[in-house]
């Protein structure tokens, strides 16, 4: 088995301000599987906002700090990994497009892009993780958010970590890859449409009699868990790092 | 201008509310959505071909000019005429001065988005020309006053009750909305009547063919076929971009456009039209006009948003949409609805007006997924934001926010103010565990949903306060690291590199190639029969006629060498004959007025139940058309597997010698959705179809 570098986390705005408690766990499943955790302190944004909605000369500002902030802490083996589908695939997938043809930036862009994974890919196609002590006794159904599905391909990878632990049961909801309507900055332009789609999708979620949803992105869980509990229901909303915290820290236990 | 401008949704928040509309538009895009996710499913290769047909429209679009080129030769060898039109006035100033050189008066119209483009409709009225729209939607929707709703369903926001309405208003008698069929039998009658009377077609294109001048007009209900039969002239309108090079390009195009617009196999009918009628033939008219229209597609070509005018119109973006879903197809202000219109139409018709329409998706991608030719759309929306920026059409509050933020985002002293900043200003909004009633942006979050507030301490805090320094425990996961470094996404299917991309394994067998036939066919609706000579062929055709008393029959060297005539003639049926009486007026009200009519086909295509007729002087295109029972028979030695297998088979011949007026292609009965998405048979072409594979004599 080869020893793999540091792993330093992109913990992404949203879940630096709103979530902090997704990258605490994130780090210690890192850390259960052995890794060095690093944190470049200077990181903020990646620029997506920005880039979605179209500017560009914002976005790239925003881009080049990111750049900058992961490049000092980095050696020539580590990875970077995020707890968002959507945020990896602005470092891994956009970034080289954002600065096509500059000279300085678009090599270090492709260098940082490359280095970049989303946390369950990861966890299932870097580290071809093949087991995992952990027992999660729960009915779990998953929200496949369109960033990581469709822009990443990711859809497999979570359900199979979770299945490797004991007690959970996988449970599909109808149609687990429908938009939940966040879209980032679509969730003000469009405020009706976005919540009529997160209506349907916690109707989806509801159907299933899960105990517990994961999300693995930090945008469409604040739209899941903000439509529920205006709706008054009570259901945790679970990135799947805190599943396999929990997972491992009862095992222990 | 305002932060965020959006007409987009003050037209769609009507839709929101109205339940019943929201009710349409689920049903009517899940069963297109399931129809086509169904379909792509059978197919052994839907990647490849998607692939394949991409880079066919790649190439189309890259020779654009070369292909245009031939395509007006074509047209013109073929004693067609072409007409360029450099934006939507010319193009109308081209279609009206073309009826009224030829003196017409009364037009009969087929389903077009194109003409919805230029809005011709409106340039004919103000013309004093009579306007008919044929296609069931398009005349519940011209009846209403309205525009379309969906590029394939137009009348998709349409009660029966409306419906029954707009027809007892037009027919000045009640009609009853309890039945549907009932109410497609009001329109097919309404609407023989203006076809009969009409001295002059208009058609969109589905596809123009380069090599052989062609046009193909792609119907389920065949008020297509009557459109471009029946009138004496024929005028095409299409959108430059929409041409093949080739049949057999063609032939890859048509295996994917029902397929992905309403999960069929083949559309009821496919016509592709070469040039005016010819000399000795019955039916299809004296004069064909094809409008080419430009209307900004050259500027598009050249720009950064080329991948647009891949599109072929099927819709299958539409309903794989979540907005348009909800929003509907008025929403977007323009022609063209869903993820193509909001890309299409700030290019059509600038960014001015139409700066919202790329913001109104989430990028969610599903439509991306769902494109038979992998148009990028999400890529094409993002990259149409960026313009729209650029152009200076973003409100200038949203221009100094993401200003503002940029600079905040980037300097990781101010970021931690901010979060400090924010922890004291949300302390006011504080209700429960989430934020409420926030200001203006974000009230536009919080009168839908909780917004969550900032953490207590944020995860660059508590990486320093307790992360880093934490002697978390380690073991619990055993993992086996890769190779290192990328590692491409584990689910993405490998493409298949397989020749056929349709139906692999169909042989040559001409029995097993019926039984798939006549098995396709019956699931669309038509019935098959398997005769073993020509002398049991008749006495099916006889059986078949059963009680009807009045025949139109093709004269085909088949038919007669089965003796059809004489058969039916000893039984006392009264058969008219197509071409020995010399008399196209004569036998085009004989096939008004048949209750049956007898063709042979030129061919039939097994995986998709298709039945291939090819016009000639004897074989007029509409004896399969007018009566509402069509018999055809085909000799089992010219059943073919799939269309590329026939394009590969008859085009080589058709290149040496030219190409027929008409060759049709008839999947089952005439069809329609049009009302409430109730499957009717019978809108405007035969509702019953009887194919007859004779399996003798087939040298």
């Amino acid at each position: 088995m080869e020893t793999p570098g540091a792993v330093a986390v992109f913990i992404t705005c949203l879940a630096d301000l709103f979530a902090p408690e997704i990258g605490v766990s994130l780090v210690r499943v890192l850390r259960r599987a052995g890794l060095r955790v690093i944190f470049p302190r200077d990181q903020i944004c990646c620029g997506q906002p920005a880039f979605n909605n179209g500017h560009v000369p914002e976005a790239r500002r925003i881009a080049r700090r990111f750049i900058s902030a992961f490049e000092r802490r980095l050696g020539p083996s580590d990875l970077i990994v995020a707890p968002s589908g959507s945020c990896a695939l602005m470092v891994s997938h956009e970034y080289p497009r954002l600065f096509a043809g500059d000279p300085t930036w678009e090599p270090r862009a492709r260098a940082i892009a490359a280095r970049t994974f989303e946390f369950s890919c990861f966890l299932a196609n870097v580290l071809k993780v093949s087991s995992i002590d952990g027992r999660y006794p729960a009915k779990i159904t998953i929200h496949d958010s369109c960033h990581l599905n469709r822009g990443l391909g990711v859809h497999d990878e979570p359900r199979t970590l979770l299945r490797l632990c004991s007690g959970i049961e996988v449970v599909e909801m109808e149609r687990s890859d429908q938009c939940c309507g966040f879209g980032g900055a679509f969730s003000i332009r469009q405020p009706e449409i976005s919540s009529s789609m997160v209506a349907d999708k916690l109707r989806c979620i509801r159907d299933t009699g899960a105990d517990a949803i994961v999300v693995n992105d930090t945008g469409c869980a604040m739209q899941i868990r903000g439509a529920m509990s205006r709706a008054g229901i009570e259901l945790p909303v679970l990135h799947l790092a805190q599943v396999l915290d929990g997972a491992l820290s009862r095992w222990t236990e | 201008m305002s932060f965020l401008p959006s007409t987009f949704r003050r037209r769609a928040s009507g839709i929101l509310a109205d339940a019943r509309t929201q009710a349409y538009l689920a049903s009517a895009t899940d069963r297109f959505r399931e129809g086509r996710e169904r379909e792509w499913r059978e197919l052994p290769a839907i990647d490849a071909l998607r692939t394949a047909a991409r880079s066919i429209r790649e190439s189309a679009i890259a020779n654009l000019d070369v292909h245009l080129t031939t395509l007006a030769e074509r047209v013109r060898s073929s004693a067609g005429h072409v007409h360029l039109a450099a934006d939507a006035a010319e193009a109308c100033r081209i279609v009206v001065d073309i009826a009224r050189r030829h003196r017409c008066r009364a037009a009969v119209k087929s389903k077009s988005m194109v003409s919805e483009e230029i809005r011709l409709n409106e340039a004919l009225g103000a013309a004093g020309i009579d306007v008919v729209e044929t296609d069931l939607g398009e005349w519940i929707i011209q009846l209403a006053g309205d525009r379309p709703y969906h590029i394939i369903a137009p009348a998709l926001h349409k009660s029966k009750e409306e419906v029954a309405e707009l027809f007892s208003a037009k027919t000045g008698q009640r009609v009853p909305a309890d039945d549907i069929s009932t109410l497609t039998a009001v329109a097919r009658r309404e609407l023989r009547q203006a076809f009969l009377g009409a001295d002059i077609g208009i058609s969109g294109v589905n596809f123009a063919v380069a090599e052989s001048g062609t046009v193909v007009i792609v119907t389920n209900e065949g008020n297509g076929r009557f459109v471009t039969g029946l009138p004496r002239v024929h005028v095409a309108v299409m959108g430059m971009e929409r041409l093949v090079s080739t049949w057999d390009e063609l032939a890859t195009m048509l295996e994917l456009l029902a397929r992905s617009a309403t999960g069929q196999k083949m559309s009821s009918y496919v016509s592709a039209v070469t040039g005016p009628r010819r000399p000795g033939e019955a039916d299809g008219p004296e004069a064909f006009h094809l409008v080419i229209l430009d209307n900004g597609r050259s500027r598009i070509r050249e720009g950064p948003f080329r991948e647009a005018l891949l599109c072929i119109r099927c819709g299958s973006c539409l309903n794989a949409c979540p907005v348009y879903r909800r929003a509907g197809g008025h929403a977007y202000g323009a022609a063209y609805g869903g993820p193509i219109g909001a890309v299409l139409t700030p290019l059509l018709e600038g960014f001015e007006s139409f700066f919202d329409l790329p913001h109104a998706s989430s990028l969610c991608a599903a439509c991306r997924d769902a494109c038979p030719v992998k148009v990028d759309l999400p890529r094409l929306l993002l990259d149409e934001r960026s313009e729209g920026v650029r152009q200076g059409r973003a409100g200038i509050l949203e221009r100094l926010g993401f200003k503002l933020s940029s600079i905040v985002l980037s300097q990781p002293w101010l970021y931690e103010r901010s979060v400090g900043f924010a922890r004291v200003v949300q302390r006011a909004f504080r209700r429960g565990r989430g934020l409420r009633h926030l200001p203006w942006p974000l009230s536009r979050w919080t009168d839908h949903r909780e917004f969550p507030p900032v953490a207590e301490r944020t995860f660059h805090e508590r990486w320093a306060e307790e992360i880093e320094g934490e002697a978390s425990p380690a073991g619990g996961i055993a993992w086996s690291r890769g190779e290192g470094g990328r590692v491409e996404p584990a689910s993405r299917p490998p493409e298949d590199k397989e020749q056929h991309l349709v139906a692999p394994g169909l042989g040559s067998d001409a029995g097993e190639l019926a039984r798939r036939f006549i098995s396709e066919l019956e699931k669309v609706g038509g019935c098959g029969y398997v005769a073993k000579d020509l002398e049991e062929a008749a006495g099916l055709v006889l059986a078949i006629v059963g009680e009807a008393r009045r025949v139109v029959c093709a004269e085909d060297e088949l038919l007669a060498d089965a003796g059809v005539e004489g058969v039916l003639r000893a039984a006392n049926v009264e058969v008219a004959m197509t071409f020995s009486q010399r008399d196209p007026a004569k036998t085009r009200s004989e096939m008004a007025s048949a209750g049956v009519g007898v063709t042979a086909a030129d061919g039939a295509i097994a995986s998709t139940g298709t039945m291939v007729l090819v016009s000639a002087p004897g074989d007029p295109r509409l004896v399969s058309g007018l009566p509402p029972v069509h018999i055809a028979l085909v000799r089992a030695g010219r059943l073919f597997g799939t269309l590329a297998e026939w394009v590969a088979t008859r085009a080589p011949d058709y290149r040496r010698r030219g190409w027929p007026s008409a060759i049709t292609f008839i999947t089952g009965p005439s069809r329609t959705g049009d009302i409430e998405q109730t499957l009717t048979i019978g809108a405007h072409g035969p509702k019953q179809v009887h194919v007859i594979v004779v399996m003798d004599g087939s040298a």
